[in-house]
This record gives C-alpha cells, structure tokens and sequence, in this order.
C-alpha cells in the first residue's frame, strides 16, 4: 500500500463526513440535544483531522498518476489547489468545534455566537470540499468533465503558495520558528495535565488545568498551519519520507487520544489530591509517548527520510 | 550581510506578531468564558 492507495481510501471521508457531523449538528439544534451536540462536535473535529491525511496522501498520488498518459497536470494542481482552500476551511471548523466542546465542559453550554460560526464553517467547508472532490474525479475520469482540457501551464494555487515558501527564505524560518512556538505551548500544556493524571502535583485541580487547553488547541493551530506550509512547500521530502509517515501516525494517534479527554467526564471532575481513574492514566501516558515519538520523527526527517 | 541582517529582522517581527496575537485570543478566550462562568 503507498500514498496513493491511502488517498483513494480516504478521500470519501471528508465529504461524506461533514454531511454526517453537520447533519447531526443541524438535527442536534433542532431537537435542542445537548449530547448530539457534542457528538457531532467530536464529529467534525474528527473530520477536520483526518482531512490533513488526506490532502497529504493526495500528493503521493499525484506523484503515481503524473506520468501516466492522458493525465494533465493543469486538473491535477486545480483539484489540489481547490483541495488546500478545502482543507484551510475544514480545519478552522474544527477548531471551533473543539472550542465548542472546551466551552460545554466550562459552562455547560456551547454560546449562540460559536453554534452560528460552526454552522457557516461546515457549510461552506462542505461545499468547498464537494466542489475539490469532484475536480479531483475529472483527473482520471473523462467521461465527467463539462470542459475539454488544456494545460495552460499556469501552476495551481497551492504551487503558488508553494513558492512563496521557496522564493523567500525568510518564510521557511518564520514558519520553522513559529513551529517550534507551537510545539512548545502544546506540549507544555498537553504535558502538565498528563502528568496530574499519573498523579504529580496532586494539589492542582482538573479544573484549574482544563483553563489551560485553549493555549495547547491554539499551539497545535499554529503547528497545522505552519506545517501545511512546510508540506505545500516542497512535498516531495515528505511524501517519500517514512520519518514523515511515522510523525503523521503518530500525530493523528495523539488527537484521538485528545479526543478521549475532551469528550470523557473522568477526570475534568476530579478535585485536588484526588487521583485520576486508571483507563485515564493510560490515555496520559501514552499520550505523553505519541507527543514524544511525534518529536523525535520530526526531528528525524533529515537523517532517516529525505527532507533537507 | 545586509541581506541577512533584513531577513533576521522581517523573521523576528513576523514570529513576534503571530506569537502576540496568538497570546490575545488565548487571553481573550479564557477571560470571555470566566466573564460568562461568573454571570450563570
């Protein structure tokens, strides 16, 4: 199996995806369901991180098909063009939607504001990715095409966001600094209330940390963001890279993990010196583990892929 | 040298304005929603 394999896979599933959280969503402001309303938050967050896999595993398979006859290269950088908007808007719609379950947890409520934002996000997050999907079906498929092709030679959107990375060197060191700023806020956080899980500093509340995740939500933003423009850059170190593979695993492993602490009631009702439920000690430690493991492949890139 | 002086200082001005307007929102959040967590 290779990434072009992977895309095929994946590429349903942020379409198909967003109709479900954001039918949910619709469904759950209709029936005023507080518990379909986090579920199809966890929904679209859900989505929203596994469109990264997907847009990443696109570059692979243009990779497989580019050289083969009849593929032309203007469809192929439109749909990925169409593809990054897509994916720019669908990662904005779960960060809210993250928000909206931080906010539940804190005020036992999602506020009126965040529901409008949610619900404007995954419409024009479904749309935009409709509209990618069905220019990444015109590629292979003739027989769907309104227009005849012709290669203009004109590079797509993301090839142009792509250069800007390239041309300037002082966008690959913003980006590479900001990156490790990111890191630094997410881990610091995702750390600190790992390890009042497995039981240090017992005199901490859950509460008073649950305060804290907007900070590691917003370093993880900033580490997506930076990230996509390291991968929109050259993507050709990363998608023959297998540190980068491991990284991306890991990465998507680690938000699951995420996943369990937003949407579970144990701990974020522990007080101070109480000890934490044992199924959330494990989700902590390994969490702990994936963070670490995502470090050290990234730190890797050089030295067991191709990258630089 | 005077090339990489102006990408030393266009690097540390962008780094240091996302970082601040990363630390406003986050501010910003946790502030709105204790404001909100005192009123209900």
């Amino acid at each position: 199996m290779d990434l072009a394999h992977l895309h095929l896979l994946l590429n349903h599933f942020p379409v198909i995806g967003t109709i479900i959280g954001g039918g949910l969503f619709v469904l759950s402001l209709v029936m005023k369901s507080d518990d379909l309303k986090r579920a199809s938050l966890a929904v679209l967050l859900g989505i929203s991180l596994l469109t990264i896999p997907t847009y990443i595993s696109g570059n692979g398979a243009q990779d497989a098909i580019k050289a083969l006859p009849g593929t032309s290269k203007t469809l192929i950088e439109t749909h990925e063009g169409g593809a990054f908007v897509a994916l720019g808007f669908m990662e904005f719609m779960g960060a809210f939607a993250w928000l909206g379950l931080w906010q539940f947890r804190r005020l036992g409520r999602v506020p009126n504001w965040n529901l409008g934002v949610i619900l404007v996000l995954t419409v024009l997050s479904l749309g935009l990715m409709t509209r990618a999907s069905n220019l990444g079906g015109d590629i292979r498929h003739a027989e769907i095409r309104t227009e005849p092709v012709t290669d203009t030679g004109e590079p797509g959107l993301a090839r142009r966001v792509g250069s800007v990375m390239t041309d300037y060197q002082w966008m690959w060191a913003t980006c590479e600094t900001l990156h490790f700023i990111g890191l630094s806020l997410l881990l610091g956080v995702v750390f600190l209330v790992d390890l009042r899980v497995l039981g240090v500093v017992r005199g901490v509340s859950f509460t008073s940390l649950h305060r804290l995740l907007p900070w590691a939500a917003l370093g993880f933003g900033v580490n997506v963001v930076t990230g996509m423009m390291f991968f929109v850059g050259i993507p050709t170190q990363y998608i023959h890279n297998a540190s980068f593979y491991w990284k991306m695993a890991m990465v998507l492993l680690a938000g699951a993990n995420a996943l369990y602490f937003t949407l579970l009631d144990q701990p974020w009702g522990l007080g101070p010196k109480e000890d934490a439920p044992v199924t959330a000690k494990v989700a902590a430690a390994s969490a702990m583990l994936l963070w670490v493991g995502v470090m050290y492949c990234g730190s890797m890139l050089p030295f067991l892929g191709n990258a630089f | 040298m005077l090339a990489d002086l102006k990408i030393a200082f266009i690097v540390l001005l962008l780094v240091l304005g996302v970082t601040v307007v990363v630390g406003i929102t986050a501010y910003m959040v946790d502030r709105s929603t204790a404001r909100q967590e005192r009123k209900e």
